[in-house]
Parts: structure tokens; sequence; C-alpha cells
């Protein structure tokens, strides 16, 4: 994330048609898809709830496209782009931005890089011409003072949000653990200090030219707009851009967790937490879903399987979390747990234990997966409310499945999910033998953490 | 559709025959801005006296419910600080015919959103339901209204899970500046310097009787008002309510009387050692207003100018120039009493000194602002105002805002018009009357043994050293209490 310290309004209004809002829920986002001959995408969808518009452009390169010795370099170069392009000065991007009622973003993940703009509708070619002239002329105006001065924010990001915080570097242990050194989600996100101050200004331009070019972007605009004009004024900014070379996606080798690992650390932090690590299916296949399912049934609310037991009857936990982190390549599933005062994580491993072979054995209760389909219906219309949301769905589900508006047949992947589904997913995905256990405890306390039997 | 797509291909045909690069010679300029349809507010009162106001706004099928009092932490006596909160907690561990469990399955079921929180002035019930779900919904919001259980075991295990918190609030640098920080500005004791949770002995005090007496006392028709934004009408909301609300009664308005802080003088200096932390936590700030100021406007824009913007002069020092910090801001804090003005930000641990210093400088210089940081400034509170009424739970906190601050009824429809008579010369004197750094508080939370000699050497006056434990009080030893 390019801020922090400032509140960023998000959300602005609808757009959505519900065409049933009683039994089942259909949603269907209107969009126009265009690709410009230099091989930029764009999709456009009106909504014109308000007299606002957010326009998000996804570049297809996160921290997996990196190479060895320069972990983290996609999220530097994600501020880079905030600092100014051929006709655009250093500071401009945002005093332009500010000075139209504008507010902006960006964000990396393991796949992808994106940068959005919401701003009042009558502003639209700001955004437009700030987006195509850093997409296009960045380099004109980059220098090794701008790539030193963000290498040093991005340091001070990663001290704030990591370091500093209870628990913070757990993340990029289990990363390090869990993937082989040759697959592309070896490393975090954030990448290393020792890796950030290695970056070069080459590496800048190399990996601008290779990633940074319209064959390898979207630009979705979502809001109060006529998409005609629209794709004129998008042009008119774009067409410009010469493609470059084609982008490959990066191959993953295929690997699998042939016995339990186990690590330790020791941390700032007055109780110890346990993290469960399993490699699951890559977000929208076979399995995936199920998964996000299991982590509801075990840790999502008061009734969820692990909480009633390890926090309302036991006693035993502080809190419980599961969470499915879908990703292109592959994907991990993590269930944390901290210990309350007094208690050991292998006394909190045997119930989490416990509780995910009754999970396989007896499976979850039909309520139990009706709740998550019902949940994820009435977020889906809550986050109708918001253009960034919608924009950011037309882009997620473009990037993995080729449909921008793949929302329905995401959601009815949870409908047909069955019984047994759950206890086939969690009998394959979930086994003791194959998993990353990391314990985090307080400085001197290594006696509660799980250690290799 | 054909025809349109045939268009299309002829644009895109021409545009790739004769591609005409744009002309960026200067940026593009804006086209006059669209007008924003805010909200319409209907207000009207339940046959028990509740007063009601509804937006009603159907483009998609969800309604936001929320039901506030003058309830809030400044409420209580200092010997119970948090009974609000805590309350407010245990109203929906169980209410009318379910029991906690029972309660939870229900809401997490529906996949509404339902819950209860208390603040500083304020409690609030907060629902979220799509309209297929509204009969249910409100049929369970009113059970944690009216009837919760508070059964003592749910009780118990609230007061572990908090007890539990209060420690782990020893590991947050963050955390530890900010109650730290409104410790040293308004004293201990004040209503606005307790946080939530922070004193065991009070927690560890609650009785069930406590969490009634506080329930009878504070969550009645006459303390309260409820703001519905969504599908709903105001004839179906107003007979689905009546009947809801039928035997809910009670007729006392509360209001809470705030001691004025004592002013400080002189720069108040404060570091908490915390040893091994990987950044240093400060905080500059002083006592300030009231959301009734005079000042409001001129404040807003004289903040944006030094930090309440990505651009701003505080964030543009200490993290583009100086690379000493992800971010740093400011920002004003107006309840109805006496509020206060905060800077911070979370800087590398070597440059602590230095980053201070250049806090120090912004906070003197923000004395003057040039006409284009004015009007910059002034636009971008005014053209982005639209993105504050873009969901319905904002719309119905910007409606708060105007109910709970007694603010003119046209206080919407002016906002934007005021904003823009601010000139040069009142952002200068609300700087001069407002920010004055030479008699502010500075409150540090970082690893002493690293930046103490960095911070005496800046000459800026005693510091005085005090422990994590005592500012948020030593951590609670927490028996295995079984629920």
């Amino acid at each position: 994330m390019k801020d922090s310290f400032i509140k960023i309004h998000l959300a602005l209004l609808i757009g959505l048609m519900p065409l049933a809002s009683q039994a089942q829920l259909d949603l269907r986002l209107n969009y126009v898809l265009e690709k410009l001959p230099n091989g930029l995408t764009v999709i456009l969808h009106e909504d014109h709830a308000t007299p606002t518009v957010t326009v998000d452009v996804w570049y297809h390169v996160g921290s997996s496209y990196e190479k060895p010795g320069r972990t983290g370099f996609a999220h530097l170069f994600e501020h880079i782009m905030f600092e100014g392009s051929g006709n655009v000065k250093e500071g401009d991007f945002d005093n332009l931005l500010e000075g139209v009622g504008g507010s902006n973003n960006g964000s990396t993940t393991t796949d992808r890089t994106n940068y959005y703009e919401t701003l009042p509708s009558n502003a639209l070619d700001v955004a437009l011409f700030l987006e195509s002239d850093r997409m296009g002329y960045l380099l004109k105006d980059m220098s090794p003072g701008k790539v030193d001065g963000q290498r040093d924010v991005v340091k001070n990001e990663r001290r704030q949000s990591y370091e500093n915080r209870p628990y913070g570097l757990a993340f990029e242990n289990i990363v390090r653990e869990l993937y082989p050194e040759n697959h592309p989600y070896h490393w975090d996100v954030i990448g290393s200090m020792a890796d950030l101050s290695a970056a070069s200004y080459e590496d800048v331009t190399d990996f601008f030219k290779k990633y940074y070019v319209p064959n390898n972007a979207v630009l979705t605009i979502a809001g109060d707009i006529d998409p005609k004009a629209t794709l004129e004024r998008v042009k008119y900014w774009f067409n410009e851009i010469p493609a470059g070379a084609p982008v490959n996606r990066p191959v993953a080798p295929n690997f699998s967790l042939t016995e339990a690992k186990y690590l330790t650390l020791e941390d700032n932090v007055q109780l110890p937490r346990l993290y469960l690590v399993y490699k699951t299916p890559a977000t929208l296949t076979p399995g995936d879903a199920e998964m996000d399912i299991i982590a509801n049934v075990l840790a999502s609310g008061k009734t969820s399987r692990l909480y009633q037991k390890l926090v309302y009857e036991l006693g035993i936990a502080q809190d419980v979390n599961a969470f499915q982190n879908s990703m292109a390549l592959t994907s991990n599933f993590l269930i944390t747990v901290t210990a309350r005062p007094g208690h050991s994580l292998p006394e909190i491993l045997k119930v989490v234990d416990a509780e995910i072979q009754k999970l396989e054995k007896e499976g979850p209760t039909k309520r139990e997966i009706e709740k998550v389909v019902n949940q994820n219906e009435a977020r889906t219309l809550r986050e109708a409310q918001s253009i960034e949301s919608k924009a950011e769905s037309l882009n997620t589900y473009y990037y993995f499945t080729g449909n921008p508006d793949y929302l329905n047949e995401d959601l009815a992947r949870y409908r047909a999910i069955e019984v047994k589904d759950i206890q086939a997913i969690t009998s394959r995905y979930l086994q003791s033998n194959q998993r990353l256990l990391l314990s985090i405890v307080p400085k001197t306390k290594t006696d509660l953490a799980v250690a290799k039997p | 559709m054909k025809p349109y797509l045939i268009l299309l291909y002829i644009l895109l045909f021409c545009s790739a025959l004769g591609a005409q690069p744009a002309d960026r010679s200067k940026a593009p300029v804006a086209g006059p801005p669209k007008s924003l349809k805010l909200p319409t507010v209907q207000s009207f009162k339940l046959a028990n006296g509740l007063p009601v106001y509804l937006v009603q706004q159907s483009n998609l099928p969800l309604i936001q419910v929320n039901l506030v009092f003058n309830a809030g932490n400044i409420f209580n006596a200092p010997n119970k600080q948090g009974l609000a909160s805590f309350t407010a907690e245990l109203m929906d561990e169980g209410a009318g015919a379910r029991d906690a469990l029972q309660l939870a399955d229900e809401i997490n079921f529906l996949g509404i959103n339902l819950g209860v929180g208390a603040g500083l002035e304020q409690l609030t019930f907060r629902l979220s339901t799509p309209v297929s779900k509204l009969k249910t919904s409100l049929g369970l919001l009113s059970d944690i209204l009216l009837r919760p259980r508070f059964d003592p075991k749910e009780v118990e295990r609230k007061r572990t899970e908090y007890l539990v918190r209060l420690a782990q609030n020893h590991d947050e640098s963050r955390f530890i500046s900010n109650v730290g920080f409104l410790e040293a500005l308004y004293g201990k004791d004040h209503p606005y310097a307790r946080s939530t949770f922070q004193n065991e002995a009070a927690l560890r005090s609650f009785k069930v009787t406590d969490l009634q007496a506080f329930q009878k006392e504070f969550l009645t028709p006459a303390n309260g008002y409820m703001i519905i934004v969504g599908d709903w009408t105001k004839a179906a909301a107003e007979q689905e309510l009546n009947l809801l609300f039928k035997t809910w009664t009670g007729s006392t308005l509360k209001t809470a009387k705030i001691n004025e802080p004592a002013k400080k003088q002189g720069l108040n200096i404060i570091l908490v050692d915390k040893p091994g932390a990987a950044q240093t936590e400060i905080r500059f700030g002083q006592l300030g207003v009231s959301r009734a100021t005079p000042d409001y406007f001129n404040l807003e824009v004289m903040n944006t100018i030094l930090g309440n913007s990505f651009t701003s002069r505080l964030n543009t020092n200490l993290r583009e120039k100086n690379g000493y910090s992800y971010g740093a801001g400011s920002s004003f804090f107006e309840p109805s009493g006496r509020g206060y003005f905060m800077a911070g930000s979370s800087v590398q641990t070597d440059v602590t000194d230095k980053a201070v210093t250049e806090f120090l400088k912004e906070l003197n210089d923000i004395r003057t602002v040039s006409d284009e940081e004015v009007t910059k400034a002034k636009n971008y509170q005014a053209l982005s105002y639209p993105s504050e009424f873009s969901s319905l739970d904002a719309i119905a906190a910007k409606i708060n805002e105007q109910i709970m601050y007694k603010l003119p009824a046209d206080y919407l429809n002016t906002y934007v018009g005021k904003l823009m008579q601010v000139g040069k010369p009142e952002v200068e004197k609300a700087a001069k009357t407002y920010i004055e750094p030479q008699n502010m508080t500075l409150f540090i939370v970082g690893d002493r043994s690293k930046i103490d000699e960095g911070l005496k050497a800046l000459n800026l006056g005693k510091i005085t050293y005090l422990t994590i434990d005592q500012v948020l009080g030593a951590a609670p030893k927490v028996e295995n209490i079984r629920p």
C-alpha cells in the first residue's frame, strides 16, 4: 500500500442489477470490454448513483514475478509509480488528484499490482492522463534519487507493518518454510531489507520495460460514465503507448509437503500463538471454495467449531482464525490460535486436531454450509454499494477467468457444495503430516512451543 | 446492440490508423462538477417517543438501521470506567429466547451484520440487512435491546477475554502512545482520557446488576434516536417499528457534564521505553475545540494543508522528502466537549530526534500558508464531498453527526459553500490560535537506549520517563477462569 496514516475514504454507490432478491441472489455487472491495438484491455462499468468514478489499473505482475535477490521489488516499484512521469512533475500525481477532489492508492500481491483513483466524474480525464503518462513515460523522468526516496519509505513500511507489529514476521517465515526455494511464493511481498537495499536504478528500468506494458495491463473504469465517450477518451490517452513483448505468467514447480515441518520464533509478545499452514488448491480451482467453507466452519463466529471449543468452552485460547489464502499458482490455508496465559501451544494443537478429524469423519451440517452461502450473498450486496469494490471484482475475475462478470459463477460454487465434498477436501488437504507448524512465543518461552515429536 | 458494436469497430479502426499522440503539455482541466443529490431525511416519532430519521434509497435491496443512545463511556463513574462498552458487549451474548450461542448462530446464519458498541459519547446498535431478512433481523434487534440475558457465565467469560486483552495491549506501541498521549493531555481521570478498557480494577468490579442498571437508566426511547437508510418506506417503517417497540418506554434524556481540562503551558515531553521497538511512535498535540467551534471550517482547511492529505506538509516532509516514515499526519478530534489536536507518525528509530525537529518545524511554519495551498485544500475537501455519501452506513454516519452535535438543518447542503468561503487570513489565524508547539505535549514510545541521547541533545526541555506499566497499568494476572 502506498498510504497508511491518512484515512482513505473508500466505497461509493451502486449500479448492480439485482434480478431476484428473495430466494437466490442473481447479480450481473453490466460491462463493455475492449482491447486496444497495443493490447491494453479496457473494461467499463456504468453506475450513476453518485457523480463519481473509479479508475482501476491492474498490471499482471506481483512478487511471484521477482528474480532472486530482489524480493520486495514489485512492491517497491509500485511506490515509484507515484513519483511522477514524463509529463507529471514529482509530487504532482497527488497534487493534481487532490486538486480535483480525488483519492488514490495502490497495492501489490503475489500475483498482481493495482493502482486506483476515485474522483468526481467530471475529472475523469485527469486520472486517465496520469495513468497513461506513467504507463507510457515513467522512465523519462526517472532518477536514482527517486528510487532511493521510496526505498526508505518502503523500509519504514516494513518496520511499521511487520517488524514493529506483534507476530508481524510470521508470514515471511511461513512462506519461506512452506514453499521450496525455487517456488515464486517462497518470499513475502514486502521483501527483505537486504534485497530492498540491493534494488538498483537498472532494476527499475528493466522491470518497467518488461512488465509495465499495455499488453500486460487491464484498465477498468467503474462509475458515472458514458461507456462510448469514455472509450474514446481512453483511446486518446493510451493508444500512443507502444505494446511490449508478451509477458508470461510465472510457472510454479510442483511440490508437496511430505512431512510435518516445525518452526519456533521468539517475539516481543505476551502470549504464544500457533500457526498451522497447509498447501491448498489455487483460487477458483476445484477445492478452493470448499476450503473457504472449512475456514468458516472452523473459525468464523462464536459458534464456529474451533472458537466454540477453544475460547468459549475451554477458555484456553484468546482468539482463533482460519483463512483460505487464495492465490493464482497455489493457495495456503492458515489456522491461527493465540493461547491464554497458563496454556501451551501443544495443548491447543490437540484440540484443533481433534476438531479437524471430527470434520473429516462426520462432515459439517447442511446448516453450516448454508450459512456461508447466505453470508456470501449478503456481503456481495453490501460490496455492490462501492464502485471501487466493483472495479476490483471486474479486474479480479478477468485476470483469473477471462470473464469480468464471473460473480454469479463464483457464488454458485458454494451453493453446489455438499457435506461429503467438505469431508473429501478436509481429508485430502488437512493432513497432520503435511503441514507447517509455526509457534511464536514470548522471548525465552520456547517451552510453550509445539516441538517436533 | 449491433449498431453500437459497428460504431466501436469503426472508431477502433480509425484510431489505430491515425494514432495522434495526446496533448500532454499540461494536465487536463476538469469540467464543471456535477451536483450531488443529497439524501432527503424524513423524520417522525414512534408512539413511545423515539425519534426516527429515515432516508429512503432503493437502488439495492439493503437496509441500514442505527439505534443510537446518549450512553457512551463518558457517562460512567470514574470507578466504573468502561461500563458502557462492557454492557454493550454483553447485550448480544444471549437475549430473549436464545442463549449466547443460539443468538450468534442465528445472526451468522442470516448473513446480516448486527452488533452493539459504545464509544466516548454514544452507544449504538448497528444492523445491516438485506430487505429479505428485515423482519427476522428486527426481531433480533429488539431482543438484544430489550431482553438481554446478562447471564453471569457470559459476563465472566467476557471479563476474562478483556483482561487478557489488557495484557496484550502492552505489545502495541501504537496503542500505548495513543492512550498515554490522552492521559498526559487531559489527566488520567478525565472522561476523554479514559480509553474503554484500560482499567483492570473497574473491569474486575462490574456486576450483572451494574449492567442491568446501565441498560435501565440509559437505553430508553427518550435518550436515543434511530437512523434508517435504505430500501424501506416511511409508512412501512413507522408501522413495523411501533409494533416492535410497543412495550418499550422510558423518559429521561441524559446529558454528561464534561469538566474543562487544565490548559498546559510549556512543552511537556514524555518518553515511554519499549526495548527492542523497531520504530518510534511520536505524538504531538494540545487541547483543541468542541464540534460547536465557529472555526470548524477554518480548521478543516488548515489541517488539510498541515496533515490531513497525502500532499500535506507533514507527510511530504516526513515521508516524501526525508523518508523517515511510511506516513505522517494530523487531526482534530472535535467532540461535544473540549477536543484536541494531534499530529503523529511512526518513524525509523535512528532518526527519532530528526523527525521531532521536522514536526516542530512544520507545526511552527503552518502559521504562514500560500493562496495555492488554500485553494487546493478547499477543492480537495469540497470536490470529494460526494464520496462521503457512498454507502448506506456512510450516509447514516453523516446524519448522526448532524443530530449528535445539533448542527443546523441545512448543514449538509451548506457544507461546501461554507468551506469555499475560507480564505488565507482565516487559515493563518486558525493556525496561530490552535497550533502552539511551545505549549504542546510530545509523547514518544520507543527504544530509550537508542533514542534518548538524541532527544536530550535537542534541548527542548525536561523529559519525563515512564514505563509501559505506568501508562497502561501492570498487565493483569489472568487466572484460568473456566467459564
